[in-house]
């Protein structure tokens, strides 16, 4: 698909978006290879539309925006994967992801890997929130999968120093069902937290050292 | 009247204080998967598997291993997460999916050349395939659903006809495997939605038998923790079935079940009280004795996640395979020494099983999953077709020809 179809697509689902300001940047980013000439089909100009919501170093600038650095591999080909087939929602990722092959998701994985981890959140976090968030993550067993220091490995993210608001939103997801991923584990996991709950775990994830 | 009203709400406050109190603490358990995990060491570490979500090219596929006689080839490769196989009675074979594609594809074959297509997509978790009169069958964990006439309509499927919608739909072990009985009534299982837990015994843990217009539901097996295989006796019409037992325990128990079902809408197999025919569950099981429940006709290894199972009454193999269950040993993901085969159950005339041992072996090496064997299908000729979810695959095996 050439850039300047991939720009008007995001141009288009902008209006319907709450993160539309984000989806007209990338939109300006990708015209702005159609106007240059360069066609958006190699991988690298593919990975450079990934830094430029994500950052030049997976580390977002946005708070809405995940950081992707130090994903594990096959986590971010399983969300290029379910973004690519339209079972994850969201309408910038869906529209980046839609034309990317079976080796693109591959390439594009391995790359993010590499990417170096983000640290944790600067400042100081609210106490009683953390606290609350900490124990919360001990009685859900989060670090059974994701690793006692949340790092993540294979299908399971890393979640040490993540946005909040990301994290928040991927806990409601997993909570409604819109979201299942690879197995009923998340789920089940999330089952019964209240809004609060959520909150509390995202802060205690993005705090965490 | 007024001061009887004050201790009256005194206590109801009380009460209100204990409810929610308990409402906390229930709140605060560890989630349904986790009960019995132990706290620490590498059975703490132990996580599902996730094959990337790309088919393996045919030519890395397993090499897969049968007994002498025997030809094991690939059928079809790039079949994403490979789960139930049927065929249609034009010869389309569909392939369901469950997790990570969502999808229903159909084999057809032109000029000796095969061809994949996907005819469904964007399902939740469409597992359950059946194929009966021209109408393909696909259940997920909320409804039973009918594609009329499809074999005719690949490129452009027919909206589905919901045939049963009255289902728990819960994700946990709520996806399906369907079957057709000699009966002509569709069976329908519904797992436990949790690991173990006490359950509502007339809604969870049990095989339904539907009929075709979906107004008449009745249980036929209870006790059941996740069955997503069973078949019928060739001779006795019974149904037999493979069942999930629970998840941890021990790195050797409990040994995942081929049961069969003597008396129908009676028998019991146990879950959540007994396992395996032999054990009382440490919690749930205090004032209940396996002799109660109905033991297993054969056990199929700790954690083997037994999932398709298909009796052979097809014309190409060998006499003493004639009656014999082929068992697709998906293999556990709750152990941390892995193994995974097809492996082949012997019945014996008075309907005992005699023998089980590997039949198609090669799943495994150096503790990793190279394919895991989910669901059978004999073709006219008599051979195999195996379904492999974790390669994306579909394997043939024929004999002597």
């Amino acid at each position: 698909m050439p850039a300047r179809s991939i720009a008007s697509r995001m141009v288009a689902s902008s209006a319907h978006s709450w993160r539309g300001q984000v989806a007209a940047l990338a939109a300006a980013f990708a015209l702005t290879f159609a106007t240059a000439g360069v066609c958006a089909q190699s991988l690298q100009d593919k990975i450079a539309q990934c830094a430029a919501c994500h950052g030049e170093d997976g580390k977002s600038s946005d708070p809405a925006i995940p950081h992707i650095g130090g994903q594990p591999q096959l986590f971010v080909m399983y969300q290029l994967f379910f973004y690519r087939e339209g079972r994850r929602k969201s309408p910038e990722m869906n529209t980046v992801a839609k034309e990317l092959t079976d080796a693109e998701l591959t390439a594009i994985s391995e790359h993010v890997a590499k990417l170096p981890a983000p640290p944790p959140q600067s400042g100081t976090p609210d106490e009683a929130k953390f606290k609350r968030g900490a124990a919360l993550a001990q009685q859900r067993i989060c670090a059974s999968c994701h690793n006692d220091d949340y790092s993540g490995r294979e299908q399971m993210a890393r979640l040490a120093g993540q946005r909040e608001a990301y994290t928040i939103q991927a806990l409601k997801d997993y909570r409604a069902g819109v979201r299942i991923g690879t197995q009923a584990a998340m789920p089940e996991t999330v089952r019964g937290l209240s809004d609060d709950d959520l909150a509390a775990l995202a802060h205690f994830l993005a705090y965490v050292r | 009247m007024r001061h009887y009203l004050k201790p009256a709400a005194a206590l109801a406050a009380c009460f209100a204080i204990a409810c929610s109190a308990a409402a906390q603490e229930k709140k605060e358990e560890e989630p349904f998967w986790a009960k019995g995990r132990p706290k620490e060491g590498v059975g703490a570490k132990m996580a599902p598997v996730a094959a990337p979500p790309i088919p393996v090219a045919a030519d890395k596929l397993p090499k897969l291993k049968a007994p002498p006689g025997f030809k094991v080839e690939v059928y079809q490769s790039g079949i994403l997460d490979a789960r139930g196989i049927r065929r249609g009675d034009k010869g389309t074979i569909f392939v369901s999916s469950l997790f990570v594609a969502g999808k229903v594809y159909a084999i057809t074959e032109k000029g000796g050349k095969r061809e994949v297509k996907t005819v469904l997509k964007d399902l939740e978790l469409p597992s359950g395939i059946e194929f009966r009169k021209g109408a393909l069958y696909v259940a997920t964990p909320k409804k039973v659903m009918r594609y009329d006439g499809i074999e005719d309509k690949l490129d452009s499927p027919p909206a589905p006809v919901d045939v049963f919608t009255d289902l728990p739909g819960d994700i946990p072990h709520g996806w399906k495997f369907l079957r057709f009985g000699p009966d002509g009534n569709l069976y329908v299982p519904v797992g436990a939605p949790c690991n173990i837990c006490e359950i509502d015994p007339d809604k969870y843990s049990v095989i339904f038998r539907i009929t075709t217009d979906g107004k008449d539901k009745q249980i036929v097996a209870r006790g059941v923790r996740n069955t997503v295989g069973f078949d019928f006796h060739p001779k006795t019409k019974e149904l037999w079935f493979t069942d999930n037992q629970r998840d941890w325990l021990s790195e050797d128990f409990p040994l995942d079940e081929l049961n069969r079902l003597k008396n129908v809408g009676k028998d019991h197999f146990g879950y959540p009280f007994c396992h395996s025919g032999t054990m009382v569950d440490p919690e749930f099981g205090w004032g209940k004795s396996c002799a109660n429940y109905v033991k297993p006709a054969a056990t199929l290894g700790p954690h083997s996640a037994p999932l398709g199972m298909r009796f052979y009454s097809g014309k190409m193999f060998p006499a003493q395979y004639q009656g014999a269950i082929f068992i697709a040993r998906h293999g556990p993901w709750n152990r941390t020494q892995k193994y995974a085969d097809v492996s082949v159950a012997y019945v014996n005339a008075q309907g005992q099983v005699t023998r089980v041992e590997p039949f198609l072996t090669g799943f495994v090496k150096d503790n990793q999953y190279l394919g895991r064997p989910v669901d059978f299908l004999t073709l006219p000729d008599g051979s195999l077709l195996v379904t492999d979810d974790h390669a994306g695959a579909v394997y043939r095996v024929s004999y002597g020809r």
